[in-house]
């Protein structure tokens, strides 16, 4: 799934160990998210969109057709 | 901070129990072995399972004092084990692991109760040995393999 992870994250000013400690994941899986390599749990996806005072879809790029 | 609190707390009733256990199996396994009495088994395993513990016991004593003097590296430490994609992958190894054990088994299985009627070669201990062997040390590897390929991804 695509996602404004790391541009949201830049803008804050944070490096990935920081968002890390945040919300209490390891680097790897920030890293993997940026990445779009893993999807988040519907927990840990609420908890990034509230670190960064957004909503989940304006977080996470949902695509209709990524799932067919 | 709270993980990390409930992590040293954690640490520190485990190695009170390993300790208290310790102790207790260790001082058994001596008294047993001094004043001779016959129990049918050899007292120094219950010494032995007494020392165990009480290296158990050590060894959450310095994951506590760890916890202490680096609380960040150990509150890392303690979030990359519950971390959810970590558990994701663990599953999957997991799930993988159990199905090459379930196939190896299966198959000495079916070996032993096709052999029963002479369709195949009756195996001997040393072979069954091995093949036990493998249905401990395969899934594990493949348990290992999978978690590596899992980080990787």
């Amino acid at each position: 799934m695509e996602n404004k992870l790391e541009e949201f994250r830049v803008r804050m000013g944070l490096t990935q160990q920081d968002l890390a400690d945040r919300v209490e994941v390891s680097r790897q899986t920030i890293i993997s998210l940026e990445h779009g390599r893993y999807n988040p749990s519907i927990l840990l996806a609420h908890r990034l969109a509230r670190e960064f005072g957004v909503k989940i879809e304006d977080l996470f790029l949902f695509n209709e057709e990524e799932k067919k | 901070m709270k993980t990390i609190e409930k992590y040293k707390n954690q640490q520190r009733m485990y190695a009170q129990l390993f300790l208290i256990a310790g102790i207790v199996c260790t001082g058994a396994g001596v008294a047993i072995e001094t004043t001779n009495i016959s129990l049918g088994i050899d007292p120094r395993l219950i010494t032995g399972l007494g020392i165990l513990l009480l290296g158990l016991s050590l060894s959450a004593w310095l994951r506590f004092y760890s916890a202490e003097k680096r609380p960040q590296t150990t509150q890392r430490m303690v979030v990359a084990e519950s971390d959810e994609r970590m558990t994701a992958i663990k599953n999957k190894a997991g799930q993988r692991g159990f199905w090459t054990s379930m196939a190896i088994i299966y198959g000495l299985l079916m070996w032993e109760s096709i052999s029963s009627n002479d369709s195949l070669p009756i195996l001997s201990a040393d072979a069954r040995w091995y093949w036990l062997a493998a249905a401990v040390v395969l899934p594990m590897a493949v348990y290992i393999g999978s978690i590596v390929q899992g980080n990787r991804e």
